[in-house]
């Protein structure tokens, strides 16, 4: 190891001086610092000379933020400098400035003193102003010391346009402000670049993708004197428009196809990202697409596009990790929402004033909060399931769906007229409703507490637990009548024993959490095993599984065990069968596993314990041939001991999903459950769901000191076959400890009325039983509204409703996209601020609004997200138009006017062109927020067409170009560098919108934490070849070879990506499968051309840059051509695998050598810097 | 514009004493705000967070009182992962004795690490604000819970740039085959330029994505290929006069030599065997301990961070991998003999004392048992950010030392507190930076590791 620092410290610099204002300033700051001294006796501008210095040394501690305000006698609050009052105020015996007086002003002074103490900003900051940065101030308190209001706060006015040297250069306004300020400069533009150049620039900025020959050949061949712009009309009517354009809102939009967090789990919510597709390509007015992502589900009957809009902000991370508190990462989420908004819209650091008042800009903490209370109140919590959620229909199902709920609602209109013949039944009804159910008592032969509590049955059914443990499951097991049995009912005493010692309050409480049933037919019996294990047997077969379900109980266990198999191919591993995703339910690709092709390969699954089982389900991947794959596979399942208890040989069926039967276990189904008593969010429905977990159940809530009942009533009456027995199984697993039932019963019914009567609640109960004769009217209309529910004689009417409600559930949608939806009532969330921010330590409530340095919100508007989005986009914003429009021209020209593009704050710079900056601004609003209006402004500008040449004496004076004396020259996005590769290989699948796809990518062998592979299976066909628009998004891992070229992770909003110029990327230009896989395809265009070497070389150069090459280049070109194919035709394999490899077997009529040569060629091409670049 | 002049020009605004090689590559050594004590740091991340009081934090009260209550004082108002109620106090089942001159109490699991005992300094008062592991991970990597902010290894990369052209400045290695908890983002730039984020070098496979020339591309012909490529960006340089073009140029160069030198540092069959046995590693496969002996190999060739990532120490006891008895003793093996061993290997080579290691998770585990797990037989712990141990050795940092204490049952910190923030102040400040004056503007604010926190740990410097 050397000592290289060691060298470098004995020609340590004395003390950092800054050199910001060379590099980052504002241009004007820039030119002035350049020629070394501000003219004497210009005025001082605040905006431009004074606001960045304070802003820049002084303001952090002398701003807005009072808590943390510096200066004068602790408690005065400070030394403000951010208003001209606040400077001006008298502290201790002194003021900040005096105007007219530098030598009384005490922030003159202190920039001045030579005392360390004393100097500001104080030594420790490592700030210091330079002598012109103290002359400046100087100067301004001897001219007054005026203040302005920070520009961007000030709503733009459209200026006049200026006058410029050359009258005819101009080819809109834009230029006359961009000359204007060249001739202020003394500098000249550029010369107009060559139209091949233009075609393939514009073409590029427009559509992300190069102009195909034939567009070129017909601009080069069009001599009309608007014939660019022409082209330009036919680029912004394509739809790639779109695809290009929807790529920058997804990074402001922090779109991802996965939710975020250590597992990263996959998130369906690609349907925005079409939405944002075809919104650009309709050129949706701007202040419309900006509403409908920030409250389209406010606007009245929103369109099925609106809602899919809101997914805007359902783009924040969800954080799935076991043991998170969903609230905390609600709040994150809605803290993420509020930056984001006022970052892509308003270019406002929001941020800062979520833990105190912002420190330099007009934001305090309450205004941060009134804001988080405006999106604070949509329904999505942080839950794993990402509701709400729209599923989106094809439109055949639409029709479809649409058919069904036009015969739903004949038939309810059936069912809701009271026919005469109707009503003369009644009465014959309601005999039958009169008479008891005749419930019959389960007198249990098996009774089992899993706490292993003493149990007894008292003759009368009655059954006694001695409570044990502090949860329980009761399984109680006897034989039931042979009938069809209508409802189960479970009805709870209370202990005879006296309360045991303790907290009283669980002493007769309980807490029933499940109730499930089964019906064990005679002969029958329950078959418990511990491994499901299916076996393919013979030589070289491959086993594949989709997914297996065991059944135990009618829950599918198998999620929670562990699966493991003979083998593994790739990623597809053993546990991809058990994730719980099943082919019916997603629509997304389902990964499958698979094992390598050896004899008789296996497949495992623990169930960790022994559990009852009475039926798997097999799924393979799609039976094409008609025969499943699985034909002839064996299927077992053992005890602890690997013992078979129960095995059978699968035979060929045509279907990809196979059922088992293990035993004749009929584990039964409840639809809903009623009790007498209820306490609040303990409903008796819960003890039906298998995801209720140990928060809730049934309970009664105080009421345990006298009986009540629960019934459970299955959805058609149970045929109970002769001598079947009937094991209920209570579960009281509540968190709360100890609340077990002490003593029940229970009691079946084959009573045919018992769905009616046990649903009837009291005020139609008490209604029944005064006679029909003497009802009031109330009374009456009660019973016969009640009636007509059950009228015997809709029976089939309501079957048919039943049978189409339940075909129209089954009718899936091709995609979901989780939306906002809007909390109303009760329901509505408080906001309080939060104490430096964290959502735990509350201050005072808040009411939603806006924040108050800002202007009001527009009459009529309400204070919600709706309101939001119209204050956002109304005419007396002073941000939106400008932040937006500058957007737009960074994209076109590669630097912002504002250059900070994010931040349009004090602490952001200043616009280059303000006047220019302005009137793009007031343009773009009052054209209607046209989006393809103002970018066909930029390219249509001469500023625009200008050549990109550029010389050592401009580089010099302005390397950035942010004059804009030459036409913009910068790298391409990642996406661009990936669809432009292909597109001029010819390999460009043209395919618009749908699921995400999954190009190549390198194996990394890694999962994401507690989450799957981060490997995918490369998709097929086409979707090899699409749009980078259109690749998987994973965050925790995204696309390499594009995030080598800057394409970030999208976990938050990004307003401006890098463009790094790095080795990792000629690495992926260079080797990466997909760029050899195009050289080899741009070879085959190449070779197939009849002629000389040069003249393939030409046409593949021409697809590749848009024009000839030039003699050296061709030189160069055609060397490596010749000394690689003489390479090739030495060395066959060499050439078969340059070739070939990816791409696959060359047409047979080629020469492979041949190709080999042309492919390496190609690789040059695709690393070409004018390739890279945009021209 | 090369790496983006925005970039660039901030780095400079910043940092004005950088070197005006800056100017033209962002990767260029670069002199920190003050002269260092350490040069390069080997970061050894367990992932997950394993059980300090089950390997350094000795608690003999804990283990008179095991089975016992949790004291209510302890727990009132906490949330935890994965416990709720009352749980019941866990005494460590492992046996700890005092080691080296220093008497640092260390556990039976790591016996390797006793022989290095005087070599370490032990903090036993960090604390975290995060219970959950992508937070908490990121909290101590980027310095904020959130993603999106650039991580440790990128805030040195951009200040320090890097010593070998020919390598990444910041290298991550990878064990386990599972991300960090924080996916990327946990060695990821940020708002930084991407030129400063962390490369992941592998041990099996590409050591560097892209890095093989594809079948048949063999060096020769890519030499040619390179030369033509060069040729014509000439001709473009000359004809427009842009300098990223020139820079793409150089960069193309790098990318050759890169693809020799990475695989040829990421090759450990070049040790003597010596060496390889000394760390346990396995040539070819993909281990912790092959990631030690990359990480020695990696700053021998001047790369300044090497970020270790391992999976699996999060020992909640819901499998018998994660027993604090067998599953602990089987993790620890594959760890601790080859952290021991680096650290042996830069003192014979004389840069343990310039190289800082850091070894630890993202926070600490409970003094009770897990509240998922406690009917069962596995013993584990959930997890806790009140108090946990760190440990760093070399860089200028005091062999030997026990910093921090915590209370008799490890529930709080009773001396010489250390946020993560102040964790974060000090590797900076060991690497010869100002954690306050290393800042990046981003959206109007400069931000900087340690957000608005941190100060050095001073009581640790040697």
């Amino acid at each position: 190891m050397v000592n290289y620092l060691v060298n470098k410290l004995a020609s340590w610099p004395a003390r950092p001086r800054s050199v910001r204002w060379l590099f980052w300033g504002g241009l004007s700051a820039l030119v002035t610092v350049a020629r070394g001294v501000v003219a004497p006796e210009a005025s001082i501008d605040f905006n431009r000379d004074i606001r960045p210095v304070l802003s820049e040394n002084c303001i952090r501690c002398h701003g807005p933020d009072e808590e943390n305000r510096k200066g004068g006698e602790k408690g005065q609050g400070g030394m403000r400098l951010d208003t001209r009052a606040g400077a001006l105020a008298l502290l201790d015996d002194h003021r900040a400035i005096v105007p007219g007086s530098p030598e009384e002003s005490e922030l003159y002074l202190r920039v001045m003193t030579s005392d360390e103490n004393d100097l500001m900003p104080p030594l420790k900051t490592g700030k210091t102003l330079t002598d012109a940065q103290k002359a400046l101030l100087k100067k301004w308190i001897a001219q007054g010391a005026p203040y302005a209001e920070h520009w961007s706060y000030v709503p733009p006015v459209r200026p006049g346009v200026p006058s410029v040297s050359q009258a005819a250069w101009p080819a809109n306004p834009i230029d006359h402000f961009v000359l204007n300020r060249l001739d202020q400069e003394k500098l000249a533009p550029s010369p107009k670049a060559d139209r091949a150049t233009l075609a393939r620039r514009v073409s590029l900025d427009l559509t992300g993708l190069p102009a195909t020959p034939a567009e070129v050949k017909q601009f080069l061949a069009d001599s009309a004197p608007n014939a660019y712009e022409r082209l330009v009309d036919r680029l912004l009517a394509q739809n790639t428009f779109g695809e290009h354009w929807a790529r920058l809102w997804l990074d402001q939009a922090r779109y991802a196809d996965s939710a975020g967090y250590a597992d990263d789990p996959l998130r369906m919510i690609w349907a925005y990202r079409d939405y944002l597709i075809r919104s650009f390509n309709s050129n949706k007015p701007f202040d419309q697409f900006t509403v409908e992502q920030l409250a389209g589900d406010l606007l009245p009957h929103p369109t099925e596009d609106q809602l899919i809009a809101t997914a805007f902000h359902r783009n924040t991370t969800t954080n799935s990790e076991g043991g998170t508190i969903d609230e905390e990462f609600r709040n994150m989420a809605v803290v993420d929402r509020v930056n984001t908004t006022m970052t892509v819209w308003m270019g406002s650091t929001m941020a800062c004033a979520q833990c105190h008042t912002h420190k330099y800009d007009p934001f305090t903490q309450k205004d941060y909060f009134r804001l988080f209370a405006i999106l604070n109140n949509t329904a999505d919590a942080d839950r794993q399931d990402e509701a709400p959620v729209l599923p989106l229909f094809t439109s055949e199902r639409k029709a479809q769906r649409q058919q069904m709920a036009t015969e739903l609602a004949a038939l309810e209109k059936t069912l809701s007229t009271r026919t005469p013949a109707l009503l003369a039944a009644q009465p014959e009804w309601e005999a039958a409703f009169a008479r008891p159910l005749g419930w019959q008592t389960l007198a249990p032969t098996e009774l089992k507490s899993q706490a292993g509590a003493a149990i007894v049955t008292a003759p009368d059914g009655v059954i006694t637990v001695a409570r044990k443990g502090e949860t329980d499951i009761y399984t109680f097991t006897g034989a039931v009548e042979a009938q069809a049995m209508t409802a189960l009912r479970l009805e709870t005493f209370p202990s005879d024993l006296p309360p045991p010692p303790g907290p009283v309050s669980n002493a007769g409480e309980f807490v029933i959490t499940r109730i499930r049933a089964a019906l064990i037919p005679a002969g029958a019996h329950e078959v418990k095993g511990r491994y499901v294990r299916v076996e393919l047997p013979g030589q070289a077969q491959a086993l594949s599984l989709q997914e297996v379900e065991v059944f135990s109980n009618g829950d599918n266990v198998a999620p929670m065990g562990a699966a493991s198999q003979s083998s593994t191919v790739g990623e597809a591993v053993a546990k991809l069968a058990i994730d719980g995703l099943m082919p019916s339910k997603a629509p997304a690709k389902i990964l499958a596993t698979l094992t390598e092709a050896t004899a008789n390969p296996w497949w495992e699954l623990d169930l960790k314990n022994l559990q009852a089982v009475e039926r798997l389900v097999v799924w393979s991947p799609a039976a094409g041939n008609g025969v499943s794959p699985l034909a002839g596979a064996q299927v077992t399942l053992f005890d602890e001991n690997r013992g078979v208890v129960w095995r059978t040989t699968v035979s060929p069926a045509p279907t990809a999903r196979l059922e088992l039967a293990v035993s004749a276990v009929q584990p039964l189904t409840f639809i809903t459950a009623h009790a007498d008593v209820t306490q609040d969010g303990f409903w008796p429905w819960s003890v039906l769901n298998t995801k209720v977990g140990r928060n809730q159940g049934w309970a009664v809530g105080g009421q345990s000191g006298r009986p009540h009942t629960i019934v459970l009533l299955p959805e058609f009456p149970v045929v109970v076959p002769a001598g079947a027995q009937l094991t209920v199984m209570i579960e009281q697993l509540s968190k709360k400890k100890n609340h077990t039932l002490p003593k029940l019963r229970l009691a079946t019914t084959a009573n045919q009325h018992a769905i009616e009567v046990t649903r009837a609640l009291g005020p139609v109960v008490e209604a029944l039983k005064v006679p029909a004769a003497v009802r009031t009217p109330a009374d009456r209309e009660i019973a016969t509204a009640y009636y007509m529910t059950y009228a015997p004689a809709l029976a089939a009417t309501r079957g048919q409703l039943q049978t189409i409600t339940k075909r129209l559930e089954l009718i899936e949608p091709y995609t979901t996209v989780p939306i906002m939806s809007e909390l109303a009532g009760v329901k509505m969330r408080e906001t309080h601020i939060q104490r430096r921010g964290n959502y735990l330590d509350l201050g005072a409530a808040v009411t939603p609004g806006l924040p108050g340095a800002l202007h009001p919100l527009p009459a009529l508007a309400q204070p919600n997200r709706l309101g939001l989005a119209q204050w956002i986009v109304d005419s007396k914003n002073p941000l939106t138009s400008r932040v937006i429009a500058n957007l737009f021209w960074e994209s076109i020209f590669g630097l912002g006017l504002v250059r900070t593009t994010e931040d349009f704050g004090s602490q952001g710079d200043l616009p280059s062109h303000p006047e220019l900056l302005d009137w793009l601004a007031v343009e773009f609003r009052e054209s209607h927020w046209d989006v393809k209006h103002l970018l066909r402004l930029m390219v249509t500008s001469s500023t625009y067409q200008q050549s990109a040449q550029i010389s050592e004496a401009a580089l010099a004076r302005d390397s950035a170009n942010q004059l804009l004396a030459r036409g913009p020259r910068f790298r391409l996005s990642a996406e661009m560098i990936r669809d432009q590769t292909l597109a001029v290989s010819g390999l460009l699948s043209q395919k618009m919108y749908g699921a995400p796809v999954h190009p190549p990518q390198p194996k990394l062998g890694v999962s994401a934490a507690f989450g799957t592979g981060l490997d995918w299976q490369t998709s097929e066909g086409e979707d090899r070849y699409r749009r980078g628009v259109y690749t998987a998004w994973r965050r925790s891992n995204p696309y390499p070879s594009m995030s080598t070229f800057d394409a970030p992770s999208r976990e938050v909003c990004l307003v401006r990506r890098e463009r790094s110029n790095t080795p990792l990327q000629a690495l992926v230009t260079l080797n990466d499968p997909v760029y050899i896989e195009a050289a080899q395809s741009l070879a085959r265009r190449m070779a197939v051309v009849s002629g000389s070497p040069a003249e393939k070389l030409a046409h593949g150069f021409a697809l590749v840059l848009l024009r000839a090459p030039k003699p050296p280049e061709q030189k160069a070109l055609l060397a490596l051509y010749a000394k690689s194919q003489e390479r090739f035709a030495r060395d066959a394999a060499q050439a078969l695998a340059v070739a070939t490899n990816p791409l696959g077997a060359a047409p047979a009529q080629m020469n492979v050598a041949d190709l080999a040569a042309w492919t390496v060629v190609g690789n040059v091409l695709f690393n070409l810097d004018e390739f890279l670049m945009k021209p | 514009m090369g790496l983006g002049a925005i970039a660039l020009s901030s780095l400079l605004g910043r940092n004005a004493f950088a070197a005006p090689a800056v100017a033209t590559n962002p990767l260029a050594a670069r002199l920190p705000h003050f002269a260092p004590k350490a040069k390069r740091i080997i970061y050894l991340h367990l992932t997950g967070s394993p059980p300090n009081l089950d390997l350094f934090d000795y608690k003999p009260e804990l283990v008179k009182r095991d089975g016992q209550d949790c004291p209510d004082d302890f727990i009132k108002g906490k949330k935890f992962a994965f416990t709720a109620g009352k749980p019941k106090l866990m005494g460590s089942p492992r046996t700890f004795a005092q080691y080296g001159r220093s008497g640092h109490w260390m556990s039976d699991a790591i016996p390797h690490l006793h022989t290095v005992a005087d070599d370490l300094c032990i903090i036993h008062s960090m604390n975290t604000d995060q219970f959950n592991h992508a937070p908490a991970e990121l909290l101590l990597l980027t310095g904020s819970p959130r993603a999106g902010r650039p991580s440790l290894g990128s805030w040195v990369t951009y200040g320090l740039g890097t010593e070998n052209q020919n390598l990444p400045g910041f290298v991550v290695l990878i064990s386990s085959g599972v991300q960090p908890n924080g996916g990327k983002n946990s060695y990821g730039s940020g708002f930084l330029p991407s030129v400063f984020q962390g490369v992941q070098c592998r041990s099996k496979g590409d050591p560097v994505l892209y890095a093989a020339d594809p079948a048949g591309f063999t060096r020769d012909l890519r030499r040619d290929s390179l030369d033509a490529l060069q040729e014509l960006n000439e001709l473009q340089a000359s004809a427009l006069g842009h300098p990223e073009t020139r820079t793409r140029i150089a960069q193309y160069e790098l990318a050759y030599r890169m693809q020799m030198s990475v695989p040829e540092v990421m090759d450990i069959s070049r040790e003597t065997p010596a060496t390889i046995a000394a760390y346990g590693a396995q040539p070819g496969e993909s281990s912790f301990a092959n990631n030690c002996l990359l990480a020695r190999r990696l700053v021998e060739q001047g790369v300044r961070f090497v970020q270790l990532f391992d999976w699996g120490w999060d020992f909640h006891g819901t499998s018998e991998l994660e027993d604090i008895r067998g599953g602990l003793t089987k993790k620890c093996n594959t760890m601790d003999r080859p952290v021991a061993a680096l650290i042996n290997d830069l003192r014979q080579r004389g840069v343990l004392e310039d190289t800082l290691i850091v070894l630890g998770g993202e926070f600490g585990r409970t003094p009770f048992r897990e509240g998922r797990t406690s009917a069962g037989e596995i013993l584990g712990r959930d997890h806790y950010p009140d108090c946990y141990t760190m440990i760093l050795a070399g860089g200028g940092i005091k062999g030997g030392l026990s910093y921090g204490e915590t209370d008799e049952l490890g529930f709080n910190i009773t001396r010489d507190k250390v946020h993560v923030h102040d964790l974060q102040a000090t590797l900076l400040n060991q690497l010869g930076f100002d954690h306050e004056r290393l800042t990046f503007k981003f959206e109007g604010r400069n931000y900087r590791l340690t957000d608005v926190h941190g100060s050095v740990v001073k009581g640790i410097l040697s």
